[in-house]
C-alpha cells in the first residue's frame, strides 16, 4: 500500500505533463551535466564512476543497471564512449531536443579550454617563444598513455585469445602506421571473439 | 565545387567526421588514431610532434571528454588564417569528431533493448576491447619514439606512470608540476 502511494505522484508527472514542471527537470538535468563536465577528470572510467554517483545515486535519472548496461553499448559503438552514454542519457530523460543540448553543455567546457590552449601555443610559435617548457609533460603524455593501456587490458583481457588479439593489433598498427589499420584491427577482432558466443550465458 | 572540397576547414570536418566515426576506446584510442592521421604522414602535417604530444599532455588533465583534443589540432590546422579562422577551426574540428558517435546512440538506442538479445553482439565486444587495448599500446610506443631518446625522457614516463598506477596524486597536479618544472629550470 505504501509502495502503491509512492509511485501514484510520479505516473501523474508523466501522464500530466506540466511544461513548467518538465522544463524546470530538464534545467537541474542540464546543471547536473554541467558540474560533470567540469569535475570529471581523468578519462571515461572515471566519468562511469561520477556519472554513478550523480546521475543515478543522487538524482536517480536512472538505475545503475541501466547505466551499466549502455556504458557497455557505448563501447561496443564507436565514437566517444562517455559523450554517448551522456547524450543517451539526456534522450532518456527529455527525447532528442534535451540529448542535444546535453552535448554541448557536456562538450563546451573542454573544448573551450582546448581552444584556448591552441591558441595560446600558436601565439607562442608566432612570437618565436620556445615551447621548451612543455619538455617535461611530452614523456609524461605517454606515462599517461601506458597507464591507460595497462588499465584497460587488466579490464577486458581474460583470455588468451584476447591476449593474442591485442598483441597481434599492436605489431600490426606498429608495422603497418597507416590510418586504415586502427579500424580494421577492431573490425578483425570484433569477428573473431564473435564466433565464441555460445561461451556466454543467455 | 572542387575549390570548396579542398577548403581547409571543409577538410577538417571530413577528417574528424571519419575519425569519429571509427573509434573505438575512447580518448587514447583517439591519440593514436589522429597521431597517424596529422603528425606521422608528412603529407599533411598539420602540426608537430612537439606540439601534439603537448595538447596530448594538456588534454589529460581537462576536464570532461578526451575528445576535446581535437578543437586544439582544429586551431593549430588553421593557425595562419588568424584568429578567426583558428575559432573556425576548433568548431569544425569538434563537431566533425562529436556528432557522428552521437547520431549513432540516437539510432542505435531506440534498438538497443533488442540487441542485448544477441549473444554475438556481446561476444564481438571482448575481441573489440582486446584490439583496442593494442593500439594503445602501439600508439605509447611510437609517441615515444618520437621524443628524443634519453635517461632523462624514458626516466619521466616511467615515473609518471608509476605516480600515477601506485599513488592517488591528482592527474592534473602531476601536469602542472611538469608545466612548472619545464618553465623554472
Amino acid at each position: 500500500m505504501g509502495k502503491k502511494r509512492f509511485f501514484q505522484p510520479m505516473l501523474l508527472d508523466y501522464s500530466l505533463p506540466h511544461p513548467g514542471v518538465r522544463q524546470i527537470r530538464y534545467f537541474i538535468f542540464l546543471k547536473d551535466i554541467l558540474l560533470l563536465a567540469l569535475g570529471a577528470f581523468g578519462g571515461p572510467q572515471a566519468h562511469m564512476a561520477m556519472m554513478i554517483k550523480h546521475l543515478v545515486k543522487k538524482r536517480a535519472y536512472l538505475t545503475e543497471e541501466e547505466l551499466i548496461e549502455l556504458n557497455a553499448l557505448c563501447s561496443v559503438l564507436p565514437g566517444p564512449s562517455s559523450t554517448q552514454t551522456i547524450t543517451a542519457i539526456g534522450y532518456k530523460v527529455g527525447g532528442p531536443n534535451l540529448a542535444y543540448l546535453t552535448l554541448i553543455v557536456w562538450t563546451l567546457p573542454a573544448v573551450v579550454i582546448m581552444t584556448l590552449t591552441g591558441i595560446c601555443i600558436s601565439y607562442l610559435q608566432e612570437q618565436r617563444i620556445s615551447l621548451h617548457f612543455t619538455r617535461f609533460i611530452q614523456p609524461m603524455a605517454v606515462g599517461f598513455m601506458l597507464y591507460a593501456g595497462v588499465q584497460i587490458g587488466r579490464k577486458v583481457i581474460h583470455t588468451v585469445t584476447a591476449a593474442g588479439i591485442s598483441i597481434l593489433a599492436a605489431v600490426a598498427s606498429f608495422f603497418l602506421q597507416s590510418p586504415w589499420v586502427a579500424p580494421l584491427v577492431l573490425v578483425a577482432g570484433g569477428i573473431t571473439t564473435a564466433f565464441q558466443f555460445q561461451k556466454l550465458e543467455r | 565545387m572542387g575549390a570548396v572540397t579542398h577548403w581547409l576547414p571543409i577538410r577538417l570536418f571530413e577528417n574528424f567526421y571519419r575519425n569519429g566515426s571509427l573509434i573505438y576506446g575512447g580518448g587514447q584510442a583517439l591519440v593514436s588514431l589522429l597521431f597517424t592521421e596529422f603528425v606521422a604522414f608528412k603529407k599533411k602535417q598539420y602540426l608537430s610532434a612537439e606540439e601534439f604530444l603537448s595538447g596530448v599532455a594538456i588534454s589529460q588533465v581537462v576536464p570532461g571528454p578526451n575528445f576535446s583534443l581535437a578543437a586544439f589540432i582544429g586551431v593549430l590546422a588553421m593557425r595562419d588564417q588568424g584568429i578567426g579562422g583558428e575559432i573556425l577551426g576548433s568548431f569544425m574540428a569538434s563537431a566533425g569528431v562529436f556528432l557522428p558517435g552521437t547520431f549513432l546512440i540516437f539510432f542505435v538506442y531506440r534498438f538497443w533493448n533488442q540487441l542485448k538479445q544477441y549473444r554475438v553482439i556481446r561476444a564481438s565486444l571482448e575481441g573489440i576491447n582486446a584490439a583496442s587495448t593494442g593500439l594503445i599500446a602501439a600508439a605509447a610506443v611510437l609517441l615515444f619514439m618520437r621524443l628524443e631518446s634519453n635517461l632523462l625522457n624514458t626516466g619521466i614516463v616511467m615515473a609518471t606512470f608509476c605516480l600515477v598506477s601506485f599513488t592517488r596524486v591528482p592527474h592534473y597536479l602531476i601536469i602542472l608540476a611538469g608545466l612548472l618544472l619545464g618553465y623554472l629550470i
